[in-house]
C-alpha cells in the first residue's frame, strides 16, 4: 500500500488495526466503527495518541457523530469504482461537521476518482501497489476547473461559478495556466 | 442561446484532450477494455452489438445552425452520413472509430458541445420542452434553469457514481410536452400566489422494467433554491438508493420501498442541515448570466394574419396540411413554431442525413434565428418562423425530404434503435415502426384517426418509452422467436398514465394487422372525430379493445 497526500508519495505513520488484533499501546492507529461503538470505546482515546476510524460505503457518517471532535482521521472505504457512497459521506463530514482531520480513501481507490475525491474533502489515499503511481501526479491538472461551488473543501480545483463572479481569474490568466 | 464563455470552453476542451490521452493509452494497451471501459462511459462511447456508439448531448434539445452542420460534417468523414436523434433530444452516431473519437471531441468542443455525461451513472443531460421559451401556454422560462443544472451536474464530484442513471426533465408550461412525471426529477415551474416563480418537484417517476409515475415532494420551490435542494434529493439517492441489483437501483424503487412520505423527510432533513445562503446567491447571480443569453431575438412587428401567408394556405392544399399539422401557436404576434417530422414514411424515426441536417440548419439561418431545437419525440423544431416565410420554409423542407406532415399523427413513430443496434435488444424495432408507417401511409387516413401516438421499444428496458404511448409496443423474445405485447391508453403529458397491456403478444408478422385492428376499433366505435383515441380509450375500456383485437379462430 502507498500513501499519496498532499501531491506526494509518503509514508504512512497510521495502522489499520483489524477487530481480532490487539490494540497497540502507542502510534496513531485506525479503527472500525463496530471497535468503537464497543466496550473499548472510550478506552480508545485514553493513551493519548491519535485516534481514526474506517467507515466502510454502506455504514452511515452519522453514526461518528459522539467521536468527531476527537477524532483525527477519517477512513472511507471504496470497495468498487461503481460505489459512489463514500463520497457523500466525504462531503457531510467537511461541509455538514466541518470535520477538518485527515479524510482517507481506501480500498479499491482509482486515479481516475482522484480529482472527484479531492474536490469533496479526501486528502489522502491509500493506493495498491502497481497502480500507475505516476499517474497520480498528473491526473489532478487534468481539468483544473470545475462548476460546483464549496467553501469548505480543500480542492485545488477552482469553482468557475466563484471565478466568475469575483471576476478574479480572467482570460488571460487561463491562458497563462496552460 | 447560451453561449460557452472561456470557462465552459477550457472545460470542455480540458476534457475531451484528457479523454485523447485515455483513448491513446487504450490503443497502445495500457489500458484493458475493462479499464477502459467507464472512462469512456463517461463521455458517451457505448460499444454495441457491431460497433461503438458516440452520444453527444444537445442541451435540453437547443441547438445553432453552425452545431447542426458540424454534426453534419461529424457524419460525413467519421460516421456513415447520418446521425439518429434521440428520445433524450441526443443525437447518437453509430459507425464510429476509437482512433477518431478524439478527433469527433475536438470537433464538437470547437462548437461548443460535448458527449460529457450521456451515458454512466451520472445526472444525464437536462431535457426540457421543445418549444421553451417561445411557446404561447408557457408561465417560465425553463432553459436558465436548465443551463444552472447542466452546469451544475456536470462532472460533479458527489454524484458521478451514483447507484443508476439519473434522468431530470423541467417543464415551464402547464401543458407537459417534457413528460416531467416520467423522470427520476420532475421540475414543473408555476407561480405562488404572491406571483413568484418557483417548481413542483417531482420525484420517482421513471420507464423501464418498473414503470412509475413521480410523485410531488415539494409543491412550491423557489426557483432560488433548485440547486441546494435537487443537491439534496442527490445525496439522499447517492447514499441509500439500491447498489445490489441494478434493476432495483433507479431512484423510483427507493421512493417505491421507503415510501414518498419518508423519502421526503430525509430530503428535507439533508436540506435543512445544510447552510445554502452563499451557495444560493451564487447560483442566483448564475441564472441572471445565463438569462440574458435567452433574450428574445429581434423579432419584427408583424401582423397575426400575414394575407401572402393566408393566400398560400387557401391555393396549396398540401402545404396547408403541413401547417395545420406541423405549426404551433407562438408567443409573438405574426410567428409561428415549425415542427419538422423525421418520420418519413417508412423511415427510421430520428433518423437524419448530412444532407437533411445541413438544409435544415440553412432553413434555420433563413427563417428562424440560426435556431433549431430537437424534440424527445425524435423530432426537430425551428422556434421562431415568420407566417410570412413559412410557404418557404415548407418548399425547403420538401426539398430535403423533410416536409411529411404527419407530427403528432400514427405515423409520427417513436422506436428505439432495438435489435438493429443495440446489445441489449430483444427484438427489432425499427422495421416495426417502419412497416407500421407504411400500413399507414395514407394521409388522409392518418388525419381521420388524428392523434394517435406509437413507441416501440426493443426490450423490457423501454427507451422507446412504450408505457406513455397512446399504443406501446414492447419486443420480447418468445423461444427464440420475437413477440411484441401491445399496451393501450399511457401518456406522457400532465396527465401521466402508464399504458395496459391488451394481451397475449403478436409474432413479428402479426404485429401490424393487430395495430391496425386497434385503430379499426377505434375509428368504428368513437363518438367521432372529436372523441381522440386516448378519450375514446378511458370511455370504453382495455376489454373493449380485447373483444375485438383477438378474435377466436
Ligand atoms: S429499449 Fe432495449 S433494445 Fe431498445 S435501446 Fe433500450 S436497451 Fe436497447
Amino acid at each position: 500500500m502507498s500513501l499519496f497526500k498532499h501531491g506526494e508519495w509518503t509514508t504512512d505513520d497510521w495502522r489499520f488495526v483489524a477487530d481480532d488484533e490487539p490494540l497497540p499501546a502507542v502510534g496513531p492507529k485506525i479503527v472500525t466503527l463496530a471497535r468503537l461503538q464497543g466496550d473499548d470505546g472510550e478506552y480508545l482515546f485514553h493513551c493519548g495518541c491519535p485516534l481514526g476510524v474506517r467507515l466502510e460505503s454502506g455504514e452511515p457518517v452519522e453514526a461518528l457523530e459522539p467521536w468527531l471532535n476527537r477524532l483525527s482521521l477519517v477512513a472511507l472505504g471504496f470497495p468498487a469504482f461503481v460505489d459512489g457512497r463514500a463520497f457523500s459521506a466525504a462531503a457531510i463530514l467537511r461541509q455538514r461537521h466541518g470535520f477538518a482531520g485527515e479524510i482517507r480513501a481506501v480500498g479499491n481507490v482509482l486515479v481516475d476518482q482522484h480529482a472527484f475525491m479531492l474536490r469533496v474533502g479526501f486528502d489522502a489515499f491509500e493506493v495498491a501497489e502497481g497502480r500507475a503511481l505516476e499517474s497520480w501526479r498528473t491526473a489532478l491538472l487534468d481539468v483544473p476547473f470545475a462548476y460546483q461551488y464549496d467553501d469548505t473543501a480543500s480542492t485545488p480545483v477552482q469553482s468557475i461559478w466563484q471565478a466568475r463572479r469575483s471576476g478574479s481569474l480572467q482570460a488571460g490568466e487561463l491562458q497563462a495556466a496552460e | 442561446m447560451y453561449r460557452y464563455d472561456e470557462f465552459d470552453a477550457r472545460f470542455v476542451a480540458d476534457r475531451a484532450a484528457q479523454f485523447r490521452d485515455q483513448v491513446r493509452r487504450r490503443l497502445d494497451g495500457t489500458l484493458s477494455e475493462e479499464e477502459f471501459r467507464p472512462l469512456r462511459l463517461m463521455n458517451g462511447l457505448y460499444l454495441q452489438l457491431h460497433a461503438y456508439m458516440l452520444r453527444i448531448a444537445i442541451p435540453y434539445g437547443v441547438l445553432g445552425s453552425q452545431q447542426l452542420r458540424q454534426l453534419a460534417m461529424i457524419a460525413d468523414r467519421w460516421d456513415r452520413g447520418y446521425g439518429h436523434f434521440t428520445t433524450r433530444q441526443n443525437i447518437q452516431f453509430n459507425w464510429p472509430k476509437l482512433a477518431d473519437v478524439p478527433d469527433i471531441l475536438d470537433a464538437l468542443a470547437a462548437v461548443e458541445m460535448h458527449a460529457i455525461q450521456t451515458s454512466g451513472n451520472c445526472i444525464r443531460n437536462v431535457t426540457t420542452d421543445q418549444f421553451a421559451g417561445v411557446a404561447a401556454d408557457e408561465v417560465e422560462d425553463p432553459r436558465p434553469y436548465c443551463e444552472l443544472l447542466r452546469q451544475w451536474s456536470s462532472l460533479h464530484p458527489e454524484f458521478s457514481f451514483l447507484p443508476r442513471k439519473f434522468k431530470i426533465a423541467v417543464t415551464g408550461a402547464p401543458f407537459d410536452r417534457a413528460a416531467v412525471k416520467v423522470h427520476d426529477i420532475g421540475l414543473r415551474m408555476h407561480r405562488n400566489e404572491a406571483g413568484e416563480p418557483g417548481f413542483e418537484v417531482i420525484v420517482g417517476g421513471g420507464l423501464g422494467r418498473t414503470p412509475m409515475v413521480g410523485k410531488t415532494v415539494r409543491d412550491f420551490l423557489p426557483v432560488a433554491e433548485l440547486v441546494p435542494y435537487v443537491t439534496a434529493i442527490m445525496r439522499v439517492y447517492n447514499r441509500f438508493g439500491r447498489r445490489d441489483n441494478k434493476y432495483k437501483a433507479r431512484i423510483k424503487i427507493l421512493v417505491h420501498e421507503i415510501g414518498v412520505d419518508a423519502f421526503s423527510e430525509l430530503v428535507e432533513a439533508e436540506y435543512r442541515a445544510g447552510d445554502h445562503a452563499a451557495g444560493i446567491e451564487l447560483a442566483v447571480g448564475e441564472v441572471e448570466r445565463i438569462a440574458a443569453y435567452f433574450a428574445p431575438p429581434a423579432y419584427e412587428d408583424l401582423p397575426e394574419r400575414d394575407p401572402g401567408h393566408m393566400a398560400r394556405l387557401f391555393e396549396n392544399r398540401d402545404f396547408a396540411r403541413w401547417v395545420r399539422q406541423s405549426t404551433a401557436p407562438h408567443t409573438v404576434r405574426g410567428y409561428s413554431i415549425a415542427n419538422i417530422s423525421l418520420k418519413p414514411i417508412g423511415g427510421i424515426p430520428g433518423d437524419a442525413s448530412s444532407a437533411q441536417m445541413r438544409a435544415v440548419a440553412d432553413l434555420a439561418d433563413r427563417h428562424s434565428f440560426g435556431e433549431i431545437r430537437v424534440a424527445h419525440e425524435q423530432n426537430l423544431v425551428l422556434p421562431n418562423v415568420p407566417k410570412r416565410d413559412l410557404f418557404a420554409l415548407w418548399e425547403g423542407l420538401v426539398e430535403a425530404d423533410l416536409g411529411t406532415p404527419n407530427l403528432g399523427l400514427v405515423s409520427d413513430i417513436i422506436a428505439c434503435p432495438g435489435m438493429d443496434y443495440c446489445s441489449l435488444a430483444t427484438a427489432r424495432s425499427i422495421p416495426v415502426a417502419q412497416a407500421i408507417s407504411r400500413r399507414f401511409a395514407d394521409l388522409a387516413l392518418q388525419s381521420d384517426v388524428g392523434d394517435l401516438r406509437i413507441n416501440i421499444s426493443g426490450c423490457i428496458n423501454a427507451c422507446g418509452h412504450h408505457h406513455v404511448a397512446h399504443l406501446g409496443i414492447l419486443g420480447l423474445e418468445k423461444r427464440g422467436v420475437e413477440s411484441y405485447q401491445i399496451t393501450l391508453g399511457g401518456s406522457g403529458d400532465e396527465n401521466a398514465a402508464l399504458g395496459q397491456l391488451l394481451g397475449p403478444g403478436f409474432a413479428a408478422d402479426e404485429i401490424v394487422d393487430a395495430v391496425e385492428a386497434v385503430v379499426r376499433v377505434y375509428l368504428a366505435d368513437r363518438r367521432g372525430p372529436e372523441e381522440r383515441f386516448l378519450d375514446f380509450f378511458r370511455r370504453v375500456g382495455i376489454k373493449h379493445f380485447k373483444e375485438a383485437v383477438y378474435v377466436p379462430v
